[in-house]
């Protein structure tokens, strides 16, 4: 199950890595570099792999994980469509199969219950 | 025609021979030959095989400013020309560049030592140079002239770069020397002359939205070796230069040898926006007239704007096209505008080819200001850019600014095309930076098709009173946005793009198209949406095209090279159906026509990639070629 949420990350650090490249062009012109358009993406794939690290590196509450499982997946998607209109494919690609693979390790999460 | 019957007629095209003055594959001027037509005799290219284009060579010229330094912003246009085993660059800073057009090499630099400052325009603004030879082996028997921003024309040796001693004084015309009437600005060469024989013709760009009382507009003739003053035509009546001005020539032009004529795209005359003081008729204005290269003596002019308050110059050099009419070839040429009609004349005579209508118009409600009471139409060849259909309010831009966009639409004036400039605001639709602009339109002279991009942009106008104006004390001024004075009239200006408060188009897409039509019938053939908008980094959907500034290229194999749009790639289009088939992201938006010619046995495109701030605030110095991958 771990390897599933260390997948997501990968994803999301592959995303963060293409998007810095988009924004900051150290390889030349992208067409989006220094555009708000590519610093939000940038910050979008940065958000979704830093709270994936939370959900992997704390212990939180229900609640408050399923937020925060929120919050990731909507990151995710909107950076994913974000990239879209970026023409950035890698970067929405990368946020595309985090949002699944995600989704898929919360599904397949074992529930904890409290035993007696 | 169907798609089918297009496919046909392209192919059929192949089967003949293109007229002389555009059977080439050099690329020696602006618009590719002297009729203008921006056709390239090059097989090679073909729908089939232009996604295998390559980059050869990508160049800096070193020559960029984006405005945030000492120097003003740069806007670089230029043509590359291909002539003398050489590609020949002018650059903003007014430099020649001579380059192995295989690789992309140095050949040689000449520097005009041009003052950087923005005389007359907004920016460093350059479109080029313009190359002759006379035939002759010897020094300076082909040369390269470049006009600079302060009424300088240089003359260096096409294979050395060093001045011609023969041209002028030392190789340097000073052409500020016939700018003797209402000289408030210099004459600024930021279009290389047209180059006829041993002629070069030659226009200037001026300030006709900052004065009222400007330089006349003229063409003058030059010798092409000495720099001599072969003559001078002028175009505003002799009783109206104390009140007016301009009506010059700032694009390019066109010639037919043959018929020994030069046609001039004159512009409107001063200032833009209120014609209070130059009621009396200006027939040369916002006109196409035909010279006689020899004498200056005009032969024939169509005026296309009747007393212009919308600066609605003609943009473009007029495109020769010989037209075929019951069985009869008719010598034609056909004026692209910035209302988006496109006139076909007889070139002989002028005569229009289609039916011209008289369409009565709105009056003005201007202070001392009477607008035309009609104004010309050519519905066929059907308009570019649809500039009859207000495109209405967007929705989405709508919805994003909590109504302004509608409340816009209730406040401001708009009567449809030809809506007087007012002190209320008026909707200005096409705008001034029009349906088309400098860059023109190709057309196949095999088949007398015309291809053509166009930008459906929505202004909004307002005539600000004197007192107002003054008070505003706004600073700067320029043609296509923002306040111009108009000193001497009763109205300043403030001119911008019909936006919310986000930067948001208020009006519906497409913003820009891609047309080819049939001079021959006037049919539009299709009109697709072209290039993609870019707003903050996001592109906008195929489906809502980008305005565009530059100008296609055909080629023989059927495949249409175009820049020009937002997005800031170069293109190739298939001829036939308008659809892309290959694009490159490049550094800015290439702003220019490429040039297509053949080098050693090998096609290539050539595009000047250099922004313009009135699409993008993107500049860039960036020459790139490209050819097909063995």
């Amino acid at each position: 199950m771990k390897l599933l949420y260390l997948l997501a990350l990968l994803l999301a650090l592959v995303g963060t890595l293409f998007a810095g490249i988009a924004y900051l062009a150290p390889f030349g012109n992208t067409g989006v570099d220094g555009s708000l358009g590519a610093l939000l993406a940038l910050v979008g794939t940065a958000a979704s792999a830093g709270g994936i690290v939370i959900v992997l590196t704390t212990s939180l509450g229900r609640p408050l994980l399923i937020t925060l499982y929120g919050l990731i997946i909507l990151a995710a998607i909107l950076t994913s469509v974000a990239a879209y209109f970026l023409l950035q494919l890698v970067v929405m690609g990368a946020m595309a199969a985090t949002v699944i693979v995600l989704v898929i390790a919360i599904a397949l999460r074992p529930n904890r219950r409290i035993t007696p | 025609m169907t798609r089918t019957t297009l496919l046909l007629s392209c192919a059929l095209a192949g089967l003949f021979s293109a007229p002389s003055w555009a059977q080439q594959t050099s690329w020696t001027s602006f618009h590719g030959d002297i009729g203008s037509t921006k056709f390239s005799d090059t097989p090679s290219f073909t729908p089939q095989n232009v996604g295998n284009l390559e980059r050869a060579w990508d160049y800096r010229t070193g020559d960029v400013s984006d405005g945030s330094g000492d120097l003003p912003e740069t806007v670089w246009s230029a043509t590359p020309v291909y002539a003398n085993e050489t590609l020949y660059l002018g650059t903003p800073f007014y430099r020649i560049i001579a380059l192995d057009p295989a690789t992309g090499l140095e050949k040689w630099t000449y520097n005009s030592d041009s003052t950087l400052e923005a005389l007359t325009q907004p920016a460093l603004k350059n479109r080029g140079v313009a190359y002759w030879e006379s035939g002759q082996v010897g020094v300076c028997q082909k040369r390269v002239y470049l006009g600079t921003m302060d009424a300088e024309l240089h003359a260096v040796d096409a294979d050395t770069g060093l001045p011609c001693a023969d041209f002028a004084q030392g190789g340097v015309l000073n052409v500020n020397q016939w700018n003797t009437v209402n000289d408030v600005f210099p004459f600024s060469l930021l279009q290389p002359p047209l180059v006829v024989g041993d002629t070069l013709l030659l226009g200037w760009a001026g300030m006709d939205w900052e004065y009222s009382v400007a330089p006349p507009g003229n063409l003058l003739a030059i010798d092409a070796i000495t720099g001599e003053l072969l003559w001078e035509a002028s175009f505003i009546p002799e009783e109206l230069i104390p009140r007016t001005g301009t009506a010059n020539i700032w694009t390019a032009m066109t010639a037919d040898e043959e018929l020994g004529l030069v046609y001039a795209p004159i512009s409107s005359p001063s200032p833009n926006y209120w014609g209070g003081d130059r009621l009396d008729p200006i027939p040369l204005a916002t006109s196409v007239t035909a010279l006689d290269i020899e004498t200056g003596e005009i032969a024939w002019s169509f005026q296309h704007v009747r007393h212009d308050i919308w600066d609605y110059d003609t943009p473009s050099a007029p495109t020769l096209v010989d037209i075929q009419r019951d069985g009869q070839t008719i010598p034609a040429l056909v004026q692209a505008t910035k209302q988006g009609f496109l006139f076909v004349l007889d070139r002989r005579t002028g005569a229009p080819l289609f039916p011209i209508e008289e369409r009565e118009m709105p009056a003005s409600t201007a202070e001392g200001e009477v607008a035309s009471l009609t104004q010309p139409f050519a519905m066929t060849p059907t308009p570019v850019g649809s500039p009859l259909e207000f495109p209405g309010v967007w929705a989405l831009a709508d919805i994003v600014s909590f109504g302004q966009c509608s409340r816009d639409r209730d406040r401001y004036l708009y009567q449809g095309i030809f809506t007087p400039p007012s002190e209320q605001g008026t909707l200005f639709y096409p705008g001034t930076a029009g349906a088309t602009n400098w860059g023109g339109v190709a057309v196949d002279p095999r088949s007398g098709i015309l291809y053509v991009n166009a930008s459906r942009i929505v202004q909004v106008i307002r005539l600000i009173p004197r007192a107002e104006y003054d008070a505003l004390n706004p600073e700067g001024g320029g043609n296509e946005e923002g306040y111009s004075p108009q000193l001497g009239s009763p109205y300043g200006i403030h001119l911008t793009d019909w936006s919310n408060w986000l930067g948001m188009p208020c009006w519906k897409p497409p913003f820009g198209t891609f047309a080819a039509i049939d001079l021959n019938t006037g049919e539009r053939l299709y009109e697709t949406p072209f290039g993609r908008a870019q707003f903050e980094g996001f592109y906008g959907l195929e489906s809502w095209g980008t305005p565009t500034i530059g100008g296609p290229v055909v080629t023989s194999g059927g495949v249409v090279f175009i820049g020009a749009s937002v997005d800031s790639h170069v293109r190739a289009l298939d001829a036939a159906t308008g659809q892309e088939l290959w694009s490159d992201l490049v550094e800015a938006p290439a702003v220019s026509i490429p040039a297509v010619f053949t080098h050693e046995g090998e096609d290539y495109v050539v595009f000047a990639v250099g922004g313009n701030s009135i699409l993008k605030p993107e500049v860039s110095d960036q020459a790139v070629a490209y050819k097909l991958r063995r």
